[in-house]
Order: C-alpha cells, then structure tokens, then sequence
C-alpha cells in the first residue's frame, strides 16, 4: 500500500487519539494501574545480581537497523538498564550488530552515566563495541563473551533472527540468568527454551515505557488496551456480519470496499 | 537402574551431541527409503501453478537467500527449477536479500539448466542483486512497473536490453508466476504483485517460517508454498525426480528424532531424580 | 536548544512521512485532480537516509580495529586473536576490492577462497551448530511439571514427526486421516496461526505507539 486509503486513514486518526487521550489523562494526574510484566521486573534483580557477585552485565541488541521501531524500543531498556548499572556501579557491556545503531548505543548509554552523574565512569571503547554485521558471527561473539566474562547476566532486546539461539544457548548450559525481549514470534520458542524471563509480542514495546521515569507514559499502554479493544471490534463485527444470512450484511462490506 | 536413570537428569550436553552427530551422518552416508505421504495443499499449489504455466512462458525467480538457509531453501530453488526445465519454461532470477544471493543461486541453478540444455540469456538469465536499502516495498513495486530501471545489467554486467530474453520482461504483466524462495519471503510481495496485478506468487521458506503464511494459503493469496526440505522433497515426488531435497528431509527426520529423544531423555531423567529424592526424604 | 533541534528534525521527518502516505496519490476530480505534492520528494529523502545511514557504517568497524589494536599494543590477554582478525580484516578489503577488476588472477582466487572456502563454510558450520544446542536446549528445557508443559510437549512431538517422514513412516498403517502429518498441519494452521494474528495485532498496536511516541518526542532516550 503505497498510500493510506479511507479505512486506513481512519484508523490511523483513532489510533493516535486513544494514544493522545490517554497520555493526556495521565499527565493531568490519573495514572492508571499496569500490572506487573515479569520479564521488567526480572531486569533490576538481574543488575543487582550482578552486581553482588561482581560479574558484568552483557546487554545484546538486536538485529534491526535504526530505522526500526523495535530499535527504538531496545534503546529506550538499554538506557533504564545503562542507568542502572551507573547507579551500582556494575560493569555493562553492550554489543550493537547494525553499524548504524552502534554509534546511537554508544550515546545512550553515554547519556545515562552522565544522568547518574558518574561520566567518568563510561568508557565508550570498551563498553560499547560493534561486533559483526554478520548474524552467525555477532551470535557466536556474544556467547563468547558471556562464556568469557562469566557475565553475571545477559539481557537480549530486540529483533533477533536464527542466531539466537547461538547466542542463549552457551550461557544457559553454564547458568547466566538471562532475559529476553523480542517484538516478532519467530525466536521466541528458542527464547523461552534458554531465557529465564521473555518478554514478548507487545510486552516488548510497553517495557520501554513501563520502565521510563515518565509516569505519564504507563498511561500510553492503556491506550495500546484501546487499540487492540478497536480490532476485537471490528473482527467480531466482520464475523457477525458474515453470519447474517443471505447478505444482510453485505452493504457493510460495500460500505469497506467503497471506501477502500 | 534408578540411579542410573537419575544420572540422565544432569547428563553432559558432549553426550547429546555425540549422540545427534552418529544420527545425522546415517541419513546422510546410507539412503534409507521411508515412505512418504501425499504431497501437502501448499506444496500441490506451486506445482498446478507451475503447470498451468504454458511451455515457453517466463516465470520470475527472486532467489534472495544465502548461506545461512542454504540447508533449505536450495533444494525448493532446485526443485522448482528443474521443474521448470522439464516443461521448457523461461525464468529470470533476481535477488533482494543479501549481495551474495545471485552467486548462491547461479551455482544452484547452472548445472541443471546445462543438463536441460538451456542457453543463457535466451532461456533462463540472473538479473542479479537488487539492493534494498529503504525497505522492499519500493523496490518491487519499480520492479513490477519496470524492470529494466531496477536492473541496467545482468550478474555477469550485459546490458539487460541485450539478452533476448529480458526483450520480453518488462513488467510484471510480462510473466505468468512469480515464485520467492528466501529465509522468510516478505509479504509485500503478495501485495503489490498479487494484490495490484493478479500475477500468482508462491513463497519457498524455511520450514519454522512456514506458520507466518499459512494465513495467505487458506485466503488464496499465496498460489502455493513449499516449507522447508519437506516442501521440496514433496515437490520432487510430484516431479518424479527424488534428490536434494529428499536426501535432507531423511536428516531432518533423524534430526526430529534426536529432539524427540533428548526431552524423553531429560524427562526421564528428572522424574527418576525426584522418585530417588523421594526416597532418600 | 540542541534538545528542541533534534525534536524538531524528528517531528518534521516523521511528518513528511506521515503526510505523503495519508495524502492520495491523487485526489478525486471534484478537488481538482491534483497529484501527492509530497511523492515527488520522496526518493530524495530516502536517499538522504541512506547517505546518513552509510556515514555510521565505518564507526563500527573503526571501534573494531580500535580494541583489538589496543590490545596488541598493550599486550592483553586475546592479542593473537586480534592480530589474526586485523591481518583478515586488510587481507579481505584487498581482495574484494581487486576481484573482478581484472588486476591479476590471483586476487580472483583468494577472494573466493576467502569467501567460499572460509566464510560460507564458518557460516554453515554456525548454523550447523544450531542442530546441536536445539537437542541440548530440548533435554534441558522440555520438561513436563504441569499440565501445560504436557501439552506443549505432546504439540512439539506430532509437529516434529509430522514435518518429517518419519512420522509418515510411524503411522503408515493407519488410514490416511489419522495420519500424524494432518494433525501437524491442523496445529500450525488452526491454533498456531491464531495465536500468531492475536499477537501481531497486539504487536502493530504496540509498535504504532510505540513509534507515535517516538516521533512527538515523547519519552525520549537521547538529550
């Protein structure tokens, strides 16, 4: 679809006002309750683990380019996670595959040291590296690195392709707690089989706002509730529509066609 | 026995793999014949379309995979192709996955389309790689309007305009199927080929990808699909010519049987632990 | 004011891409027929993201080279390792930029030794090793303590027969409806595909707000 057609447009305007509405309900003070994702949750018990018993934590982002959303979202835990591990001063280690995210990796977390208030603290070479634009070689070099440092754990966010496996495998037979946060299903059942916590499907993108200072932004994941609330809708619609005999209902699907 | 079953519960990993080495290498140093079912809905769907592609239409290839899925997806480009060479069938081939995909697909390709005696440029030619960079959406819409401005040379740099073959592509409309075999072919492809021109599409993909598109298959938008080798072990017992495909979906039967058995193992293992647990309490 | 210009170049991108797809192509003849006033601009600012993109790609790979001779210069532990990839990093720019340029045979031969003798094999041999950890992750992950993990693991195991001809093999004797590859099918084409569209609803949902908030700026990780 090169442009928007009416029901997309539509859409499109009802999507973004239950997002707008609800962020705007939050910032006048009504907060909503988010229940708790387990998988969040784990990642500061996960630092504070580390930190206890001395070891790094590893952070590897996934394999899309900055231009992905789901790149964006990763950024957004790296930075919490980054924060994190400036506040205990525990060692991070953060491995960028895309070369075009790496240099906007290296910022963040440069920006959460100085948000902590220890800049000193951030080395950029070290702690931030570009590994390989290859998949089996990025995947090979992260658990590696885990085996090497004996990371005391590894989080995965973002949108991974054969390699994680490669990449979970290694750590789980030697015991790292390990945390995975991944938008697509397609590596998940491999997630779930090494990871002691996933995240997954829409999880992914409310982690980075569940975990923001903003509060306000626990009141954008009501609105995602909305959203998926409208779809529900109108598949019942649409089902209920083709239930009606004899093409009752077809004037709501020339209706569909019409504006299409 | 029960302490030796115990022993299971935290067996060394070096035995597992051990144990799933000696099963993939039987099927692939013995030919084991197993019987094989009738070919699934998907599978039969890219065949009739093959089929009802008249001798001498022209058929678009996008080969877009390298050697990551290799394991998979030669054998669907094989088989396809040789199926193509028995009915005198003319492809192009292009490639929008990685810059290494054109060379995969010429070593793929060459000696079966040698062995039907087909001649370069005139039968069969490798459009080579399209590059991508902005999303494929743009690149196979232009691609479909004209393909001549995507690709100005062919993968060995002839001027497209001089392959006889490529005098007769110039947009979609010119050919009778399009059929993408790559890791995870991208949906796009159903809708600005299928979608806007009406031109069949049929996706060969790995075998854990095969779910993402089972959805098009039940709406018809996808012709057809072959997933993963047993995809094209099916294709080549329509075909009547078992090879790649076939000898691998043997080591992938081996392989299943090596998870199957290792979570038995564990299982076994771990309710033996907790019984000798038991005991000892 | 670096922070209101970096939120105003968001806003403003995001907004020329937002406009040109809600836009028509062309509006209907009633409005005059006239064309998208944004189409025309967007291969330049694709383009334009490709240029910006391509500035980041060296940084990578200059880190690289960095570490590694950092590390060799300060003689720590992993040198060797660095050393050979630094000798395979100028080894493999060499050849690929004289293959195929006709400058001497030889450069031919080590960019495909290189390529198809190294790289496509390490490659295979990677993916190879996902055979392996598959049957590990399998022995120490499948375990059946519930009822749910009961029922995964029975799903998993008519899958797995079901894709393969060895479950053709198992149940050839009975008739051809009760034959493990239709229940595979039924699996993955049934429940599974229905899991997978609630979840990708879920998924675009969260995506659109996740981007919608990333272009007002919202929430923003860098200052």
């Amino acid at each position: 679809m090169q442009h928007a057609d009416w029901l997309m447009a539509a859409l499109m305007f009802a999507m973004a006002a239950a997002i707008l509405g609800c962020l705007w309900r939050a910032r006048r003070g009504h907060v909503p309750y988010v229940r708790r994702i387990a998988g969040v949750a784990e990642i500061e018990r996960a630092v504070e683990r580390a930190t206890e018993m001395g070891r790094p934590v590893v952070f590897a982002m996934g394999f899309t380019d900055i231009q992905a959303i789901e790149t964006h979202a990763s950024l957004l835990i790296l930075s919490h996670v980054a924060r994190l591990a400036a506040r205990l001063q525990t060692p991070l280690i953060v491995l960028a595959r895309p070369g075009n995210v790496y240099p906007v990796a290296e910022e963040t977390v440069r920006q959460a040291y100085v948000a902590e208030g220890v800049p000193d603290h951030f080395d950029a070479k070290e702690q931030v590296r570009f590994l390989s634009e290859d998949s089996a070689v990025y995947g090979m070099a992260v658990a590696r690195l885990i085996e090497e440092t004996r990371a005391g754990c590894a989080l995965f966010f973002g949108a991974f392709e054969f390699a994680s496996l490669l990449m979970t495998e290694p750590g789980a037979r030697i015991g790292v707690l390990q945390i995975a946060g991944d938008p697509s299903l397609w590596q998940m059942p491999f997630f779930v089989c090494t990871c002691d916590k996933t995240i997954m499907g829409e999880e992914y993108y409310a982690a980075g706002a569940y975990v923001s200072p903003d509060p306000a932004l626990r009141g954008v994941l009501v609105s995602q509730d909305i959203i998926k609330a409208m779809f529900a809708g109108l598949i019942l619609l649409g089902v209920l529509a083709a239930l009606l005999p004899g093409g009752a209902a077809s004037w709501f699907v020339e209706l569909l066609k019409h504006y299409k | 026995m029960g302490r030796w079953l115990a022993r299971l519960h935290t067996l060394n990993p070096r035995w597992l793999y051990l144990a799933t080495a000696i099963l993939l290498i039987i099927p692939l140093v013995i030919l084991i014949p197993m019987p094989r079912g009738s070919a699934s809905r998907a599978t039969r769907g890219l065949y009739d379309a093959v089929e009802a592609v008249p001798a001498g239409g022209i058929v678009m290839i996008d080969s877009s995979w390298d050697q990551g899925s290799r394991s998979e997806n030669a054998a669907q480009l094989e088989c396809v192709v040789r199926h193509l060479c028995q009915r005198r069938i003319r492809f192009v081939v292009t490639s929008l996955g990685t810059v290494f995909s054109p060379e995969f697909a010429q070593k793929t390709i060459e000696p079966i389309a040698a062995q039907a005696g087909y001649v370069y440029g005139r039968d069969w030619v490798n459009a080579g790689y399209v590059q991508s960079a902005s999303g494929l959406a743009p690149v196979i819409s232009a691609l479909a309007l004209d393909f001549h401005t995507i690709r100005q040379a062919d993968v060995r740099g002839t001027p497209i305009g001089d392959l006889p073959l490529m005098k007769e592509v110039r947009t979609i409309r010119d050919v009778r199927l399009v059929y993408v075999v790559t890791y995870a072919p991208s949906p796009e492809w159903i809708s600005f080929i299928t979608g806007q021109f009406g031109t069949p599409v049929a996706f060969g993909c790995m075998s854990m990808m095969a779910p993402n598109y089972y959805t098009y298959i039940d709406s018809k938008q996808l012709c057809g699909m072959l997933i993963g080798n047993r995809g094209a072990a099916e294709y080549e017992a329509l075909i009547r010519h078992p090879a790649l495909g076939t000898r691998l979906s043997m080591a992938a039967s081996f392989g299943n049987a090596a998870v199957i058995l290792a979570a038995v193992v564990g299982n076994l293992g771990m309710w033996a632990a907790r019984r000798a647990g038991r005991r000892g309490a | 004011m670096r922070r209101r210009a970096v939120w105003l170049i968001t806003f403003g991108g995001g907004l020329f891409f937002l406009l040109e797809f809600l836009l028509p192509a062309r509006t209907p003849e009633w409005l005059g027929g006239v064309g998208n006033p944004l189409t025309p601009f967007l291969p330049s600012a694709t383009n334009f993201l490709i240029v910006v993109s391509a500035m980041a790609v060296l940084l990578g790979p200059l880190n690289l080279v960095r570490r590694y001779l950092g590390m060799i210069v300060r003689r720590e532990q992993g040198r060797l390792e660095g050393a050979v990839f630094l000798v395979f990093l100028a080894v493999s720019i060499v050849a690929a930029s004289c293959e195929g340029a006709n400058i001497h045979r030889a450069f031919d031969t080590l960019y495909n030794a290189l390529f198809y003798g190294v790289q496509t094999a390490f490659f295979a041999s990677s993916m190879a090793l996902l055979a392996f950890y598959l049957v590990s992750a399998a022995h120490r992950a499948f375990r059946i303590n519930n009822l749910e993990a009961g029922l995964m693991m029975a799903s998993a195991v008519v899958i797995l027969l079901g894709q393969v001809p060895l479950g053709d093999w198992l149940t050839q004797g009975l008739p051809d409806a009760f034959q493990v590859r239709h229940a595979a099918q039924w699996i993955l084409a049934v429940p599974n595909t229905g899991v997978q569209r609630a979840v990708e609803i879920g998924v675009c949902g969260g995506a659109f707000a996740a981007g919608f908030r990333q272009w007002l700026g919202i929430g923003a990780t860098t200052r």
